[in-house]
Parts: structure tokens; C-alpha cells; sequence
């Protein structure tokens, strides 16, 4: 690199400074009031570095977020590294991933976004050899293209990621849809308050039932059956999201949903002692039925036994 | 030659093979090169985007170091015929959407084990002194067993060696149209020659750079013409919207042009998959609606439909079949005893009772 010989050291104000430009863009979602008191404690030790990218206007190359901490202070200079304008962008984010990946982990989020533009500055191989080694993603196999392909979401999206309340498949299903689908999906995902499984189980299945009737993803939130339910505030958030799964359920599996309520049916027209569970076969399968027995002492199982027993029904002829 | 190969890889301990010669010999225009270069390019070829479309006009000619027969890895918790498989080489030149290898094979190349005598010998032996009954052998389970034959002619080979085995059958199963090979070879009654058919659409859209559906059944027609045994795999089944119209009119014609009775078998079944095929297949080819039907994870983990839909489906495909031939042997692959029963009428409670179901067929 030549970028070192090529720093000039000056005092910028923040107003000329881009923060918004996403040229060496590192996501870091980690609040930033810990950051702010402590430069408004000690000032910035570690100089940030920018480059100008035309007379008077500057982007940030490291230190972002040591510069939106600064504005927030209402700082009028900051003492910071300039990068000529003649360094190329590969450079200038080789720069900001070293920098960053010595001092932090990646959360899945920020993977994606840095996969996605590394991919887009080296040659494959480059990254491959030099980049992804410190990410800890497999060059090869299917999740690289995956990382690429969400590292592209919108940026609700990415926070949720980051946060942990959405699983990379899921998201990697988003950036399957289209802009406004995948962002009408995560309004209706968090208006049920689902965990990252459900919410996944939710997202899987609804993309499914997209791809397989070729009717998009908003039109089945907004089913009669669904808002039915999600209108309904007589109930709460975590039973109208119990409701709306079993609906969804419904519509993927409807043989399965069909089988499990004969099976309800026929049950429900049995005696069902205290401590007797019966099963059908994994997801009907075969018709073989498993009964349990538990009881909380070997009396009580035995008593269970006995009750069975003679309620069996005697062989014809016997 | 069909099908596209851009580079030959050639491993040095395979480049003095007399099969590796033919093949070149018939590739006269394709470049190659011998000795280490199979890790690099795996390496260069495992970075790409889509690491199969690539390998597939790759062919590396190299020795199998291995046992060459083995059982087919089958599941588990379903019936399972009994088939052997014969490791002739691996990948494929063709590239179905729904095709299992596609994440099974760790390799995105197509590859061809040259070392033929130590093939032979390993099937002689095992064969000639296992004391194992009837054994039913096939090639076509990691690769297709025709695909390569034009540049091989390792099929014809076969063909002959079993011909003149008591107690054993081959059976190649393809999707190609190449039989030229094998039509002056006598069977002896020894070869089942099977050829994997679907709907016309799904065949059409689904099947890249296989023969069309018509070529299949007009090769079976020759084929059976010539004294082979006729086999076909309605494999994997489909069920998008109105699905029947098409399996039947391939049932149909394939009744039209080959001989009921002297088809040794029929076998079906409904599309299942490991879960991470969808993931694969996605990557590659964008989403396919009917990997997106209401799969449940079965009993071996794969993913397969509800046990009352592969009935239904089998139960209509199975009546027309045998609307056309009452007596036609049919199977169910990788199914449960339920779904036998409940589908085709036939008690099958294990392994063996397939397998001797199906030996049966050709056995005598």
C-alpha cells in the first residue's frame, strides 16, 4: 500500500465531513454513548482518517464513529489523517476492515455488508486468501454468496440480524423478495413479537407458500384470515401470533393439519385416563399409534396398567 | 460426443491406462494435462459462484483406489431394494434442477475411473465368491451409466461380463439416448436397460442437457428390439398443479412403444430430498416452486410430502400403469410398508421382501 507515505495531518470541522457516505462503511451497532462520554472526557487519542473525495468534502476511512461522537459534542475541529483522493477504494476499505477486525468482532450483519462489498472491490481469490480467513466464513460452499446477497438488505433489516432477532437463513430468504415485501414481512414478524425461530418458521414458510402459488408474500399477510387476527386486540400479542402460525401452518401443510385434527377427533372420542398419552406415528407416517404411560410412583403406573387392562376388550370366542 | 467437456484432467498414475488413450483418442480437440493439477483446479473451481456448472465440462480420468462395488447407501426407516452399485466414475454431464448429487458428491467435476481391470477383477471376485444370492448391480447411482459412453464404452463392456453371470443382473440407468453401443451386445437376459422418464414438462424444464423424453422412449424401444430388458424410473415424481396429465401421457407412450412384457420394472417415487438439496438448488438456479410444496421432514430426516399425498399419487400412477399392463412389476423407492400397502395393494414389511420382489424380475 502507499496510502502511509500519502497521509496529510490537519484539523477538520465535522461539517465537512460526509458521515453518511458508505464508501468504507463497517457497520458497528454498539451504542454510542459510551464512546461519546469518554471523548468528551480525554478528546479523540486514536485520530481518525479520511479521505477527501473532492475540494472541501471528506469521508470517513476509520474512526466513523469517533467522528459522529464528536459531532454530537458539537466539536468545531477535529484533528484527523487526509487521504489523497488518488487512493484507490480498495485501499481505503482494506484500511477500515484491518483496522476494525483487530479491535472487534463481526456480528452476522456486519459479515454480510463486508462481505458483500469486498466481493464487490477484490477478485474472489483475493478475498478468499486474504480477507475471509479473519471473518471465519468457509470460502467455499453456498454461505458466501448467501452473506453477499443479505450483506445487501436494507438496513432494519440488518440491525434486526445484528441483533440477533433474526437467523441468517431467514434473512438470506428476505433478500429473496423484493424491497417491500421483505420489509412488509419484518413489520408483520415484529408486530407478533416472534423470537428468531419462530420468526424464521414464519418467514420460511410464507417465502414457501410465495414461491409455490406465485402469489407474493404481502398478499398472504394481508388475508382476511390473517388480519382477522391481527386485528383482533381482544387478544394478546403472543396469542395472536399463536393464531396467526396456526393459520400458516394450515396453508403449507394442509394434509398434515388434516391428519392431526382426525387424529384429535378419533382421540377425543376415547376414555383418557389421568397419565396416558397417545401419539400418532412422526408425522403420520404410518398408522402405528404410541401410547405412554407416567405415573409418579410404580403404584400409580401399575394402577394405570390395571385400568387398561380391563377395560380391554375380550377376543371374540374367548 | 453430446456433451460439452472444455478440459481433460488427468492423474498421473491414470495416464498409462489403455482406457484413458480412448478417450482421449475420441476427444482429440479437447485439451489436457497430466499430474497435479486437480487440487488447484478444485480450489479455482470451488470459489466460483456455482461451482457444478463449471465442473461438469471437466472430465478427469483418474484410478478409483477403492472397493468398486457397494451397497447403495439407500435410508433408513424405509424399504430398500437391495441394489448394489457398481462405481463406474462419478458427477454427471447433465444437470437436473432436482438432482441429489448436486450436494452428495463433494467433487464438481465429472469423473471417470480408468483403471477397468481392477474394476472387472473386483466385480469378478466379489461376485464369483460371495455366496450371497442374487446379486442386482447398477451403475447409475453417482453418475448416469451412459452419459460417458460414447467416449467409454465401458456400458458394452458390462453388458458382456454380465451376460455371462448366473447369478447376478446389471441394470444402467440413464437419461441419454446412448445405446448404440450396446445393441450388438447380447444381454443374455442379464441387463435391465433403464431409463429415468418424467412429464413431458417437467422432462422439458427440468432436465438440462438430457435427451428429450421422446429419444428416451424411442431408445427403449430399440433397445428392447435388440433383447434387452426394459426398465423405468418415474423418479422423481413431481406433483405440481394437474401433475397426472403429463406422468400419464408418459405412461402412455411408453406403452404405445415398448412391450409391457418385457419390462422388468417400474419403479416410483415422489420427490424427497436432504433439506440442505432446497438451499443448493436455490443458489443455483433461483427458487423452484415445487421445492417450496408443503415438505415434512420424514422419517430419515429427508424431506418428503405427506404419507396421504405420495399414496394418492402413486395409487393413480400405479392404476394407469397397470391400465396399460396389469401385470407390470412396480415399486416404490425408499417408501414405507404403510405407503406399499396402502398405495399399490402389495405387503412389503422389509428390505428382503423387496428384494426378492424385484429379483424375481430378474433372476430367471
Amino acid at each position: 500500500m502507499t496510502w502511509l507515505d500519502h497521509i496529510r495531518w490537519t484539523d477538520l470541522e465535522p461539517a465537512h465531513m460526509d458521515l453518511e457516505d458508505r464508501t468504507y462503511y463497517i457497520p458497528c451497532r454498539s451504542d454510542l454513548q459510551g464512546l461519546v462520554r469518554s471523548i468528551r472526557q480525554v478528546g479523540i487519542l486514536s485520530p481518525p482518517l479520511l479521505q477527501e473525495r473532492s475540494p472541501g468534502r471528506f469521508i470517513p476511512v476509520i474512526g466513523r464513529r469517533r467522528l459522529m461522537a464528536a459531532r454530537s459534542l458539537e466539536f468545531t475541529r477535529v484533528h484527523a489523517g487526509v487521504l489523497p483522493e488518488t487512493v484507490l477504494e480498495q485501499e481505503g476499505f482494506a484500511l477500515a476492515f484491518w483496522d476494525n477486525i483487530a479491535t472487534r468482532p463481526f456480528d452476522v450483519g456486519a459479515t454480510a455488508v463486508v462481505v458483500r462489498r469486498l466481493l464487490d472491490l477484490f477478485p474472489r481469490i483475493t478475498v478468499a486468501d486474504l480477507f475471509l480467513p479473519s471473518l471465519g466464513v468457509q470460502p467455499e460452499g453456498p454461505r458466501l454468496e448467501r452473506l453477499r446477497a443479505i450483506g445487501g438488505l436494507e438496513e432494519p433489516i440488518l440491525a434486526v440480524l445484528s441483533a440477533g432477532k433474526l437467523l441468517e437463513k431467514s434473512a438470506a430468504l428476505m433478500a429473496l423478495l423484493k424491497p417491500e415485501e421483505r420489509l412488509g414481512l419484518l413489520d408483520f414478524t415484529e408486530s407478533l413479537g416472534l423470537n428468531a425461530n419462530k420468526r424464521a418458521e414464519v418467514i420460511e414458510r410464507l417465502f414457501d407458500l410465495s414461491v409455490l402459488h406465485g402469489k407474493g408474500v404481502l398478499e398472504w399477510i394481508t388475508d382476511e384470515r390473517i388480519s382477522a387476527v391481527t386485528g383482533n386486540h381482544e387478544l394478546s400479542v403472543p396469542e395472536r401470533a399463536a393464531k396467526v402460525r396456526e393459520i400458516i401452518k394450515a396453508w403449507k401443510f394442509p394434509e398434515l393439519v388434516r391428519s392431526e385434527q382426525a387424529f384429535g377427533s378419533w382421540l377425543a372420542r376415547l376414555p383418557q385416563p389421568d397419565g396416558v398419552v397417545v401419539r400418532p406415528s412422526t408425522r403420520f407416517e404410518a398408522e402405528r399409534c404410541k401410547m405412554e404411560l407416567s405415573g409418579l410412583s410404580r403404584e400409580e403406573v401399575e394402577r394405570i396398567i390395571r385400568m387398561i387392562g380391563e377395560g380391554r376388550p375380550r377376543k371374540t370366542g374367548a | 460426443m453430446r456433451f460439452p467437456i472444455d478440459r481433460i484432467l488427468i492423474d498421473e498414475d491414470a495416464r498409462d491406462e489403455p482406457l484413458t488413450e480412448e478417450i482421449l483418442g475420441r476427444l482429440p480437440h479437447v485439451p489436457y494435462g497430466v499430474g497435479n493439477q486437480f487440487s488447484v483446479l478444485c480450489r479455482e473451481l470451488a470459489l466460483e459462484r456455482d461451482p457444478l456448472a463449471g465442473g461438469k465440462r471437466i472430465l478427469r480420468l483418474m484410478r478409483h483406489k477403492g472397493a468398486f462395488l457397494k451397497p447403495c447407501p439407500g435410508t433408513r426407516n424405509y424399504v430398500c431394494c437391495g441394489l448394489e452399485i457398481l462405481h463406474i466414475g462419478q458427477g454427471c454431464p447433465m444437470d437436473c434442477t432436482y438432482c441429489a448429487l448436486q450436494v452428495y458428491l463433494n467433487r464438481p467435476v465429472i469423473e471417470v475411473f480408468v483403471n477397468l481391470d481392477d474394476l472387472l477383477r473386483d466385480l469378478k471376485e466379489s461376485v464369483a465368491h460371495s455366496g450371497r444370492g442374487f446379486r442386482r448391480i447398477c451403475t447409475g447411482e453417482f453418475t448416469d451409466s451412459l452419459a460417458l459412453e460414447p467416449l467409454t464404452g465401458l456400458s458394452a463392456r458390462l453388458v458382456s461380463f454380465f451376460s455371462y453371470l448366473e447369478n447376478a443382473s446389471l441394470e444402467l440407468k440413464t437419461k441419454t439416448d446412448f445405446i448404440e453401443s450396446l445393441l450388438d451386445v447380447d444381454p443374455r437376459g442379464r441387463t435391465v436397460l433403464s431409463f429415468s422418464v418424467n412429464s413431458p414438462a417437467i422432462a422439458a424444464r427440468e432436465e438440462f442437457r438430457a435427451a428429450a423424453l421422446d429419444r428416451r422412449i424411442a431408445a427403449a424401444s430399440r433397445a428392447q428390439e435388440r433383447g434387452y430388458r426394459i426398465g423405468f424410473h418415474f423418479d422423481p415424481i413431481i406433483p405440481e398443479t394437474d401433475w397426472s396429465t403429463g406422468y400419464f401421457r408418459t405412461i402412455d407412450e411408453i406403452f404405445r412403444r415398448v412391450d409391457g412384457s418385457g419390462i422388468a420394472w417400474i419403479s416410483l417415487g415422489v420427490l424427497r430430498f436432504v433439506p440442505h438439496l432446497k438451499d443448493a438448488v436455490t443458489s443455483r438456479f433461483g427458487p423452484l416452486p415445487y421445492f417450496h410444496d408443503g415438505f415434512l421432514s420424514g422419517l430419515d430426516g429427508k424431506s418428503r410430502l405427506h404419507s396421504d399425498r405420495r399414496i394418492a399419487i402413486y395409487r393413480l400412477m400405479a392404476e394407469r400403469i397397470r391400465s396399460r399392463h396389469k401385470d407390470c412389476r412396480i415399486y416404490l423407492c425408499m417408501e414405507s410398508p404403510y405407503v406399499w400397502e396402502k398405495s399399490l395393494g402389495i405387503s412389503m414389511g422389509s428390505n428382503d421382501d423387496l428384494r426378492t420382489y424385484l429379483d424375481d424380475a430378474v433372476a430367471a
